[in-house]
């Protein structure tokens, strides 16, 4: 780095410091460590067959946790010969299957990175929904005001009261 | 003579795919006979750029192979038993214990991967280290030979491609500050010190801000689960999980950012780094394993890890346009270090150095 460019971040950093201190910036009592792992029970025949729209940030997220088809997972079997030989199978077809899963795994993230982006959008209406709801009771609100002020000032001049 | 390179996982839009591409290119624009062979590719990638390992033909001895070592895999016990010259381009493997509260898979993967790097020390003629941080580790792992530091080459060019419009028109504009992390959610990358850092700039510096934390959390869902919480219980509003997500719309959280906040606890050479330098984004960030030497200097790294000063940080760089304005001319001139063609001449070098220096290989 240029000396002329050099910035002294300590400097600053020392001021800060102090403007912490000066303005009784606190530090959360609450820590990151006092929050529970949780445990992930998502399983996806239960997220599948309901979907509501309360739900979609669920499923979204199970989907975008486990949209990749994991190639090399692990074979299991209950004895070394089985598992020998689903090795060799497994060996034999994966000229056959690893592009067609690397293909999906293609497709299944471009689908998700899509929904992602859709349910951004969602939410996003959701919220001007809301917004217009909102804004909707307001201006009936300030329209009733204005309603009521129109017609006591309309009194007010009948009176002639200043 | 070949330049062959092997690597596990060839994915389209990852640090170690991306280097691999864009080697790939540069060997072929300089002539070389190359090819990229892996164990698993993305179909995006075109079948002429990569074949699956198992396609490999039989290299003979003066052949060279690149190969890029970054995690557990058979292949690292495979490359031995290869013909052929070889060189290590190692862009690290995260310490298992980040993993070990919520993730045995993964942690059992970076387990295997630091027994890999172990067990190919006596197997690498030479190796490239992306960072500093990177070769330390392959000296403490056993590496004897000679290691040189060569950066990642970055697509600097994909980064100016169309930001996703639909997330820029709805983010931007309505007086918000954002902040951003981009980085697959992983414990190592420590989000929740990022989104602390945020509930006290949020809390008290500027009620009007957001945090964008863009990435997949894919393998991760338990930390994931755990950082929801946390922003529950802090009772922070206006933070946001992207997910993964497709290129063009971390494009536009880069368009949206107004400061980079990085809090990362490991890293081997920290990539987005360098993307937010590229969007002149003021970074602020801990300096921790590689990121100190990815930064140079440049942007606002901090020596200790404190959230509450990250925050006011972040304050003073939002506010003060002078000091703004330093940080990033701090970081044009940093980025300049890392420009792919200075790079490329750099491998190429190197490449051509270890070629002449071992001219026959052995088995």
């Amino acid at each position: 780095m240029s000396d002329n460019l050099e910035i002294n971040i300590e400097e600053i950093i020392q001021k800060i410091r102090e403007e912490i201190q000066e303005k009784g910036y606190k530090e959360t009592d609450l820590s990151f460590q006092d929050i529970p792992i949780p445990e992930i029970s998502l399983s996806p025949s239960a997220q599948a067959l309901s979907v509501s729209p309360d739900d979609l940030g669920k499923v979204l997220d199970y989907l975008s946790a486990n949209y990749e088809h994991d190639i090399l997972m692990p074979v299991s079997a209950s004895n070394p010969l089985s598992g020998l030989v689903k090795k060799a199978v497994r060996k034999v077809v994966r000229f056959l299957f690893y592009p067609v899963l690397a293909q999906q795994n293609a497709v299944n993230g471009g689908v998700i990175g899509v929904l992602n982006i859709l349910a951004e959008r969602y939410e996003g209406e959701q919220k001007a929904e809301q917004t217009i709801r909102e804004l909707q009771e307001r201006v009936e609100k300030l329209e009733a005001e204005l309603r009521g002020l129109r017609i006591s000032a309309s009194e007010n001049e009948g009176t002639g009261e200043a | 003579m070949r330049v062959v390179q092997l690597l596990t996982t060839l994915r389209y839009g990852d640090g170690v795919g991306n280097d691999a591409l864009a080697l790939d290119g540069l060997l072929k624009k300089n002539g070389y006979d190359t090819m990229i062979y892996a164990e698993n590719i993305d179909a995006r990638i075109a079948p002429e750029t990569a074949r699956y390992f198992d396609k490999m033909p039989r290299l003979g001895r003066n052949d060279v192979i690149l190969y890029h070592l970054s995690t557990g895999t058979q292949l690292n016990y495979k490359l031995p038993g290869l013909r052929g010259r070889k060189i290590i381009i190692y862009h690290n493997n995260t310490p298992p214990q980040w993993f070990a509260p919520y993730d045995r898979k993964a942690e059992n993967l970076a387990v295997h991967g630091i027994k890999g790097i172990e067990y190919l020390a006596g197997t690498a003629q030479y190796c490239l280290a992306d960072s500093a941080f990177n070769k330390e580790d392959l000296l403490q792992k056993g590496y004897r030979c000679r290691i040189d530091v060569l950066p990642i080459l970055i697509p600097f060019d994909d980064y100016r491609k169309t930001p996703d419009a639909g997330i820029l028109k709805k983010y931007r504009g309505g007086g918000y500050t954002n902040i951003v992390f981009t980085g697959r959610i992983a414990p190592n990358k420590r989000q929740e010190d990022v989104i602390e850092a945020f509930f006290y700039y949020k809390k008290y510096y500027n009620p009007k801000s957001r945090l964008f934390l863009v990435g997949s959390y894919k393998g991760m869902e338990r930390y994931y689960g755990r950082l929801r919480d946390y922003v529950e219980r802090l009772g922070v509003k206006d933070v946001h999980f992207t997910g993964h997500i497709s290129f063009s719309a971390i494009l536009a959280y880069y368009a949206l950012a107004d400061v980079f906040l990085c809090m990362s606890g490991h890293e081997g050479f920290c990539i987005p780094l360098l993307e937010a330098m590229s969007f002149d984004i003021p970074v602020v960030a801990c300096c921790e394993t590689a990121v100190t030497e990815t930064l140079g200097g440049s942007g606002i790294g901090m020596k200790e890890r404190n959230t509450l000063l990250a925050a006011g940080l972040m304050d003073r760089v939002v506010t003060d346009r002078e000091f703004r304005e330093r940080v990033l001319e701090t970081q044009r001139e940093r980025l300049a270090d890392f420009d792919n063609q200075k790079t490329g001449e750099k491998f190429l070098s190197y490449l051509e150095n270890f070629i002449r220096q071992n001219k026959r290989g052995y088995r």
